[in-house]
């Protein structure tokens, strides 16, 4: 008999992923996973202030992205429509 | 209301602390250019290049055939698949040799599939230009020189003219009005392709070219 795989958090949700995630086993190897990958982003900007500023001048783009995202998407849209990608909309849920 | 209309009207709502004031993008890399001269910037992208397994061979607009062909000799090429009406390609054709034979790339990818995978040793594309900083190749596949190119053969040969090597990808993108007209596909190639996924051991060739060699084409009597 299949198994039913509930798509909606239960009301257990919360408590059960928090079990998950206090998981010594998993939070050595989320550890593990980002001092690594952290290490060789340090290692490709040797110059802090400078690799501050980027985050900054990064997190800036990202703001106006979101604060204007309506527009964008349209003048996306029409970029895109422009060079012959047909463009669909869809919605997650209802 | 159409899905279009409901997804665009909710984004509409105020959700994050509105930002309308567009960030300052070019201030911050006018302020950060090393206003570096040919070489300097040929230098940079060179010990780049070379720090991820690249070979660099300094050419000229006169000698960089013959070098090539060199170069594919030491190395036992038989087969270089070069674009189609490319000046480049021409150029190559001109000196051709008897052990190496130079394939077009002038028929629909599903006619000889079987002879792209099997029978090309290397193909030879021109870049657009490269980035110092990163030490990119900046490739701009056309119907002359299609993608595949710079993806099937297990060696890559690009030819690179150097005064069109940038400091920065700001400025690459900025200088060539990127935004007036992209292609399909846009390359960064920063060296032979290479993966670490698996236990994080080093393996060249998974997912493209494993050697990557480079041409540096130097105007008349600026060869490094």
């Amino acid at each position: 008999m299949s198994k039913v795989i509930h798509l909606h958090p239960t009301e257990d949700f919360k408590a059960r992923s928090k079990a998950v995630l206090d998981n010594p086993g998993q939070r050595k190897n989320f550890r593990g996973a980002m001092d690594f990958l952290q290490a060789k982003r340090r290692a490709q900007f040797p110059d802090q202030d400078e690799l501050q500023g980027l985050r900054e001048l990064g997190a800036s783009i990202r703001r106006y992205s979101l604060a204007n995202l309506p527009r964008l998407l349209e003048q996306l849209e029409a970029k895109l429509t422009a060079n012959g990608v047909h463009v669909h909309w869809a919605q997650n849920g209802p | 209301m159409s899905a279009r209309e409901q997804i665009l009207s909710r984004l509409r709502q105020p959700l994050v602390a509105a930002q309308h004031v567009s960030p300052d993008v070019a201030g911050w890399f006018g302020a950060h250019r090393r206003s570096e001269d040919v070489a300097q910037r040929t230098a940079r992208l060179r010990a780049a290049l070379e720090a991820v397994h690249t070979e660099l061979h300094d050419v000229t607009h006169d000698d960089w055939s013959s070098v090539l062909l060199q170069v594919a000799a030491v190395k036992g090429l038989r087969q270089i698949l070069i674009g189609t009406n490319t000046p480049h390609g021409a150029q190559l054709q001109a000196c051709q040799t008897d052990d190496i034979k130079l394939i077009p790339y002038d028929r629909p990818i599903d006619s000889w599939q079987d002879l792209l995978f099997d029978g090309v040793d290397a193909s030879l594309t021109l870049a657009r230009g490269a980035v110092a900083e990163t030490g990119s190749l900046i490739l701009w596949p056309t119907p002359s020189e299609p993608r595949l190119m710079s993806l099937v053969p297990s060696i890559h040969f690009v030819l690179l003219d150097v005064d069109t090597i940038h400091e920065d990808f700001y400025a690459a993108m900025t200088a060539e009005s990127w935004s007036a007209g992209m292609p399909t596909n846009a390359l960064l190639v920063c060296g032979p392709s290479k993966t670490a996924d698996i236990q994080q051991t080093l393996a060249y060739g998974a997912h493209g070219p494993k050697e990557l060699v480079v041409l540096l084409r130097h105007t008349e009597g600026s060869k490094a």
